[in-house]
């Protein structure tokens, strides 16, 4: 890919690097992609690694593999990893490679922020896993409830990794989410009306609003909870008039629609892979289209669906299971839609196409628990339950993993030119289901016999020891199939079989140009007719013109500011938690600096 | 959720990471980690918590409910963060529970037992509760009740009817009649009050109650010798109930606890359908085939 500098023969080109520096300074879209799969790919093996600790510490009732104080770390640290680390920066990975090439654009709309969002992720997760070292990694649960979090329960720099590293995360995401709106709304190739685009830009778009709308109000729970722990206000702190459940809602206005963030990426990702792998048209594709909205939507209404148990009172209660159930309707149309794309037509079960089958399954399963929780009476038995942790497994490994899985090996061939080995993929594929089923299956019954989530240990008496040893099996399961993921990504990086323009045959725009495409992406930016553009009438002419000679159009140079701008804002947080007041205004003046010469850098 | 009129009120108070119960209507009597309900009569449990959220859980009985700190209130603005859970149980049996929001580092042991006894029996248990027992002179137990009240326990502890006044830890008022101590940890036994005070920390980290050697919770570690442990203990496993009422009310067949919530009940209808010796617990001790305060 290193290559692809030297295609460049367009434009003024004034100092481009190469090797490393070239990541390093890089500002396509393409490469932060790479950059950020990657990165996502190394949280999900920490994540996975976190998890093999909390199930071998629950093989055995009054285990002692782990201590309580670093079982606590450890669902912390797995939940922030899987969540903030892996889940939203793998989606923003296909963002960033993928709605360019699908929309017919030569980048983002801003492709140095862009960078920056990527150097920001990086810094904030490398931040929250620094914690591990100063022995403080955070430990009061993803969820971070007040006010246990607070200095006077949790006197450690733990919550305080937690509460600056997922402010700097959120930067991330609001750049991201900003960037991936203006790229769509503005960089559409002619003719790519916004009912032509395909399905997985529209998730994006509708998860980026998601984005820019749900992370500011996390940051403001956590400037909160900082104040509340480095200055000693009292937002949360009861004995002083403050209010834990300030936290909880604030949290779940946040960490609702996050859900969706996480689970729509992985329906456009469907969306695409259903029809390519039927030769059939996407089922209903206004109706998917509205769905997927509306999901986004809903998903605003619905958040005190986490707190039937605070105690709201009936009315609350009653409007949130009513407003859960009805977010069941549009995501029931998307399944049944995936499953009209598929009747019918010309199956072929590729490795990609075995996950997003997979996720239609799993994920059902998961929405179908999903409605049992909606229902506020069920739910005071379920909630904070292994039966919790089931359902959102279902949802989130079944639903999230098993459709980037699925982007994975859909993509792959587009971005690196090679395909991926289709027989590592189905042992990897079979692996990770059976693992992912025997792993979280039985939770179901573990939470309905009475073990609570976060629990370090269990009583031999509640009758759950041989499931959660079936669980920890299923999870050793996955990380087998993991490394099977792993070998198959670097062997076919490696010595994959060359993979030309279109090996699947699918419709959209991104593979009407070479594998890899060229830094420029289109030689000439074609004219979109219709929503299959490589399936309907013009084909030839979508797929001569983005394959052409290069014009002369200009590409923006790359930058060292990013990756020095995202540093010194995470040098900033590190000197805020010396708690000596004038430290992180060295660490301030630093960042100033940087954003002023990353500004006033010229881009000709 | 209105409670009926003649509802027991029990006040059930949250803690790092055991649970307090306070009976209102009888004076304000406090146990700890196993509550005494009545069967047939309405129970109405106001709950909230000295510290962290806790969430109250007895899966047989009913749906959890958050136990949420207090916000200071105001002059003349009535707290609002008190939950109830109204039920009324319908079966005798013990039933197990625990806390079901993430509190801290010993969340995953901070267990609860519901005692639901006879109208009769109950009587017996609060009568066993006011006429405390107390060793005989010159016993082991005795030695232990006097190094109990002389060393650092009294501080944190109360037992009813000694000068034990503490409010900051579990009232051990006939804690040798509880199937278990440590929120749940270790079935009653002496070895397991032993075990308990030597080292806290071992059975329950993070607990403020210090060990003979180290300190817990900003206090010193108690200093305590072995023998003064096992005195101590033997004193703890005497505080059952002696009166013959007591005793007549704790005849009966071996305690089972129904951990298992096969069909959850809804508050308002009451207690699950009795479910015998679903599990029997291993928590049932020697001590609980003895005569104590237990129901059936």
């Amino acid at each position: 890919m290193a290559t692809a500098a030297a295609e460049i023969h367009a434009g003024s080109q004034p100092r481009r690097y190469t090797g490393v520096w070239d990541w390093i300074t890089t500002i396509d879209h393409k490469k932060i992609g790479v950059l950020y799969g990657a990165t996502a790919l190394l949280f999900l093996g920490l994540g996975g690694l976190e998890a093999l600790g909390i199930r071998t510490q629950l093989f055995y009732p009054d285990n002692t593999f782990l201590s309580a104080e670093t079982y606590n770390e450890f669902f912390t640290m797995h939940g922030l990893t899987m969540v903030f680390l892996m889940g939203m920066p793998i989606s923003v990975a296909l963002f960033n490679y993928v709605v360019p090439l699908q929309i017919g654009a030569r980048d983002v709309a801003f492709p140095r922020l862009n960078a920056l969002s990527y150097w920001i992720f990086l810094f904030g997760g490398l931040f929250i896993y620094s914690s591990w070292f100063f022995k403080a990694a955070p430990n009061g649960g993803w969820f971070g409830y007040a006010n246990l979090s607070e200095r006077q329960f949790n006197p450690g720099a733990n919550m305080d990794f937690y509460a600056l590293g997922l402010q700097i995360l959120g930067i991330a995401s609001i750049m991201g989410g900003v960037n991936f709106l203006a790229t769509i709304i503005n960089l559409r190739a002619p003719g790519m009306r916004l009912m032509r685009m395909p399905l997985f830009t529209w998730m994006t778009f509708v998860t980026s609003f998601l984005l820019i709308t749900a992370l500011p109000v996390l940051a403001v729970a956590l400037f909160f909870l900082t104040f509340d722990r480095f200055w000693g206000t009292n937002f949360y702190m009861p004995a002083a008039g403050g209010d834990p459940i300030l936290w909880q809602h604030l949290f779940w206005m946040f960490g609702h629609p996050e859900v969706y963030i996480l689970i729509l990426p992985a329906f456009g990702i469907v969306s695409e892979v259903i029809p390519t792998f039927s030769r059939k048209p996407l089922f209903g594709y206004a109706v998917m289209v509205y769905s997927g909205a509306l999901i986004g939507l809903i998903s605003w209404g619905v958040w005190a669906h986490h707190m039937f148990t605070t105690g709201l009172g009936p009315i609350a209660d009653a409007f949130f299971t009513i407003t859960t159930m009805i977010i069941a309707i549009p995501t029931g149309v998307k399944i049944f839609n995936w499953l009209a794309t598929m009747w019918g037509g010309q199956l072929r079960f590729t490795t990609s196409m075995l996950f997003s089958v997979g996720m239609i399954a799993a994920f059902t399963l998961g929405g179908i628990s999903g409605v049992m929780h909606a229902t506020s009476p069920h739910d005071w038995q379920q909630h904070n339950t292994y039966f919790v942790i089931a359902h959102f497994h279902y949802v989130l490994v079944g639903g999230t993993v098993l459709g980037v899985f699925s982007g994975t090996y859909y993509w792959f061939p587009k971005i690196t030119g090679k395909l991926m080995s289709e027989t590592l993929g189905k042992w990897h594929f079979w692996l990770w289901f059976i693992g992912m089923n025997l792993a979280f299956f039985p939770m179901h019954f573990i939470g309905l016999l009475g073990q609570p989530r976060r629990t370090y240990t269990y009583s031999p008496e509640l009758g759950v020891t041989g499931m959660n040893q079936l669980a920890t099996v299923g999870a050793y399961l996955m990380a087998v199939a993991f490394l099977v993921y792993v070998w198959n990504l670097v062997r076919s990086l490696r010595r994959g079989e060359p993979a030309g323009p279109n090996p699947w045959g699918a419709a959209t725009l991104e593979w009407a140009t070479t594998s890899p495409p060229p830094l420029y992406n289109f030689g000439r930016i074609p004219v979109i007719r219709n929503r299959e553009p490589l399936w309907l009438e013009g084909a030839d002419e979508v797929v001569e013109a983005a394959q052409a000679r290069p014009g002369n159009f200009h590409m923006p140079p790359p930058s060292f500011w990013p990756i020095l701008t995202a540093a010194s804002i995470a040098l900033t947080l590190i000197l805020f938690m010396t708690h000596h007041w004038w430290a992180p205004v060295i660490g301030l003046a630093l960042t100033i600096l940087c954003v002023m010469n990353f500004a006033m850098e010229p881009t000709e | 959720m209105a409670a009926p009129k003649d509802a027991l009120v029990v006040e059930v108070i949250g803690h790092q990471w055991w649970w307090e119960f306070r009976y209102p209507q009888y004076g304000g009597m406090a146990t700890a980690n196993e509550v005494h309900l009545i069967q047939g009569r309405p129970v109405d449990f106001v709950m909230h918590s000295a510290d962290v959220v806790h969430s109250f859980w007895i899966p047989r009985l009913a749906g959890k409910r958050d136990v949420n700190p207090q916000p200071t209130p105001p002059p003349n603005v009535t707290a609002r963060r008190v939950n109830h859970i109204v039920l009324t149980p319908d079966s005798t049996g013990v039933f197990w529970g625990q806390c079901a929001v993430y509190c801290g580092a010993s969340h995953a042991d901070m267990r609860v037992r519901a005692v639901v006894q006879t109208a009769a029996e109950f009587t017996g248990w609060l009568q066993a509760y006011n006429t405390p027992p107390s060793p005989a002179a010159g016993t082991l137990p005795a030695q232990g009740k006097q190094i109990f009240e002389s060393h650092m326990c009294m501080v944190c502890h109360t037992v009813q009817g000694t000068n034990a006044r503490g409010v900051v830890g579990p009232n051990l008022t006939l804690v040798g009649s509880r199937e278990t101590i440590a929120a749940g940890m270790l079935p009653t036994s002496v070895a397991s009050f032993e075990k308990w005070i030597t080292l806290p920390q071992a059975v329950k980290p993070g607990a403020l109650m210090p060990g003979i050697r180290e300190g817990a919770g900003g206090m010193p570690p108690t200093g305590l010798t072995r023998d003064q442990v096992h005195a101590v203990a033997e004193y703890l496993a005497s505080l059952r109930p002696a009166t013959a009422a007591a005793a007549a009310a704790a005849a009966g067949g071996p305690p089972a606890v129904t951990g298992v919530p096969g069909t959850p009940a809804s508050p308002a209808a009451g207690g699950s359908a009795p479910a015998p010796a679903a599990t029997t617990s291993p928590a049932a001790t020697p001590s609980s085939s003895t005569s104590t305060g237990r129901m059936r």
